[in-house]
């Protein structure tokens, strides 16, 4: 069993999406990462987590991280939202790493919309999502691109 | 379980009845022209109901009884469905299992909605947006900011990728479900529109631009449910509804892929089966054409045609009349509007006009065989939360 709890590290004015569906880093060099349900059973890992398995009869469910690094598997770019939310975004679904059928339904930050390509790797942030009905920042995950290391 | 037969179906025009496109009408006012279309339309007397279904989303509750207080009917089982835009087709599935396992011999179906009415009025329902689930609630909702296209849109996205379908074949969808609609006296949009237009309009969610998405609609719709007995007493064109199969998303069940809705393809499958046609035996198709991308996915989806050749069947026009099936003959979602519980119970009044020859210029010939597909809400996963195929023979 993965430790969930740590500090959130949130502003003034802003507020968490949900709880429990990301872990925040403790340090510089932790990344942030998505909390997943694994069934000790059959092994599916499901995010958002589920509390009984939805694969098998498995009742027994630790929690898991999941590997903060994907793949665009589908995108689009976003121009008419609900008020709150920055447009033209990018939305996309993301295969994570560690299993190619659990897509991840996100917005990329830090990529402009002409950048945005399927295949693109990319990581787990921590992110304004957008603005709530009390004018409250609303943060959760959301992926950058990954930064190319220049060699 | 006992044959169902579709004895009447009546619905109004779809469009805003806000006082300036259309009339300023409420919910009700709405399913009380839509059920006496119903039953004059199967000459049945309003006495001889035995239950009422109704699918709607967004209206006060009790819907069904409120509608059918003006017309007389009272003092019988009357059940309110709410299953997002599959809402009508959901309230038509338990209406034909109580026929079908003899509980009754006769109901009515109702499927309504009217938000410009609320609006129009102030209402505190309409104006909170209660229709979205609160933040923190759905995961999905609150990334996309504008879940419906958005999905669509990466499906579509998904489709382009795998298979190499275009923009222009989105689109060439938009451009025949208008073509389809101008010919309804029933639809909202009257007026054909070109493939430019549709390419043209204002980028939503790419691909999606404002043309292919189904427009904001108030409306309703109703069929007159009965027996066998009860059905050779009243026409002589029974419609039968011989399958009607309803399920939900299945957790994962794309398996990696946003390119199919499996959950469609399933049940569409034991459809089939049911009734022991096959997709070439189809001559009329109702599809959930919401946004372009899902009644192209639907081709495969249904068996229309192989998988990934849904661009192919579009460009060669296939679906359209003249090809190998008539899709949404009616103007579908996109054409002929979409006030979401009615929708599914329209499909059904379509393909029942349809197969008894009542549809004027847009009529598919020697249309035999239908099938309606609806789909409606948020699953589990990417699919959509209730899924409907019916087939009906005459």
């Amino acid at each position: 069993m993965v430790d969930m709890e740590n500090e959130k590290q949130l502003k003034e004015g802003e507020v968490l999406l949900k709880e429990g569906i990301v872990r925040f880093p403790s340090s510089p060099e932790e990344k942030p990462q998505l909390i997943a349900s694994l069934c000790t059973k059959c092994g599916d890992r499901a995010f958002p987590a589920k509390v009984l398995c939805g694969k098998c009869d498995g009742t027994n469910m630790d929690n898991v991280l999941l590997s903060n690094a994907g793949l665009v598997y589908s995108y689009t770019v976003v121009r008419q939202a609900v008020p709150g939310y920055q447009v033209p975004g990018i939305v996309a679904v993301v295969k994570v790493r560690e299993d190619n059928h659990l897509m991840i339904l996100a917005q990329i930050k830090n990529c402009g919309i002409e950048d945005v390509r399927c295949g693109m790797e990319v990581e787990t942030i921590i992110a304004e999502l957008f603005t709530n009905m009390k004018g409250e920042k609303v943060i959760g995950y959301a992926f950058q691109p990954v930064q190319q290391e220049t060699k | 379980m006992r044959d169902v037969y579709i004895i009447g179906a009546g619905m109004t025009r779809f469009g805003l009845y806000n006082g300036k496109r259309l009339p300023l009408k409420n919910i009700y006012e709405l399913g009380k022209e839509a059920c006496l279309a119903a039953l004059d339309h199967a000459g049945i007397n309003h006495r001889k109901i035995q239950a009422a279904y109704c699918g709607n989303v967004g209206s006060p509750p009790n819907c069904a009884q409120m509608i059918l207080a003006q017309i007389g009917v009272s003092g019988i089982p009357a059940f309110n469905h709410e299953n997002g835009c599959a809402s009508g087709s959901s309230a038509l599935r338990d209406a034909y299992e109580s026929i079908g396992n003899g509980i009754h011999d006769t109901a009515i179906v109702i499927g309504a909605e009217c938000w410009s009415f609320m609006a129009a009025s102030g209402s505190a329902m309409a104006l909170s947006g209660l229709i979205s689930p609160p933040p923190g609630t759905n995961l999905n909702q609150d990334i996309a900011g504008a879940f419906g296209p958005a999905i669509m849109a990466l499906a579509g996205k998904a489709h382009m990728n795998e298979y190499g379908t275009t923009k222009e074949q989105f689109a060439k969808i938009a451009v025949k479900n208008k073509r389809n609609a101008a010919k309804n006296p029933y639809a909202q949009f009257q007026k054909e529109i070109t493939l430019e237009e549709v390419l043209n309009s204002r980028m939503i969610c790419d691909p999606i631009t404002k043309l292919q998405c189904c427009p904001q609609s108030d409306g309703a719709a109703a069929v007159i449910l009965a027996n066998a007995a009860v059905a050779r007493q009243y026409t002589g064109k029974p419609i039968k509804l011989a399958a009607l199969i309803q399920s939900s998303a299945k957790y994962k069940g794309t398996e990696g892929s946003l390119s199919q809705f499996t959950c469609f393809e399933t049940i569409s499958k034991q459809a089939y089966e049911s009734v022991g046609v096959g997709p070439e035996d189809l001559d009329v198709v109702e599809v959930h054409d919401d946004f372009t991308t899902l009644e192209l996915i639907a081709y495969e989806d249904l068996g229309l045609c192989k998988r990934g050749e849904g661009g192919r069947f579009i460009d060669e026009g296939l679906c359209d009349y003249g090809g190998e099936v008539v899709v949404s003959s009616s103007g579908g979602l996109l054409g002929k509007g979409h006030p979401l519980g009615a929708t599914g119970v329209a499909q059904f009044v379509e393909l029942t006009w349809q197969l008894r020859e009542e549809c004027g210029s847009r009529q598919v010939e020697n249309a035999r065989i239908g099938l309606a597909h609806n789909g409606g809400g948020i699953g589990d996963g990417y699919e959509p939360g209730a899924v409907t195929i019916g087939i009906l023979t005459k």
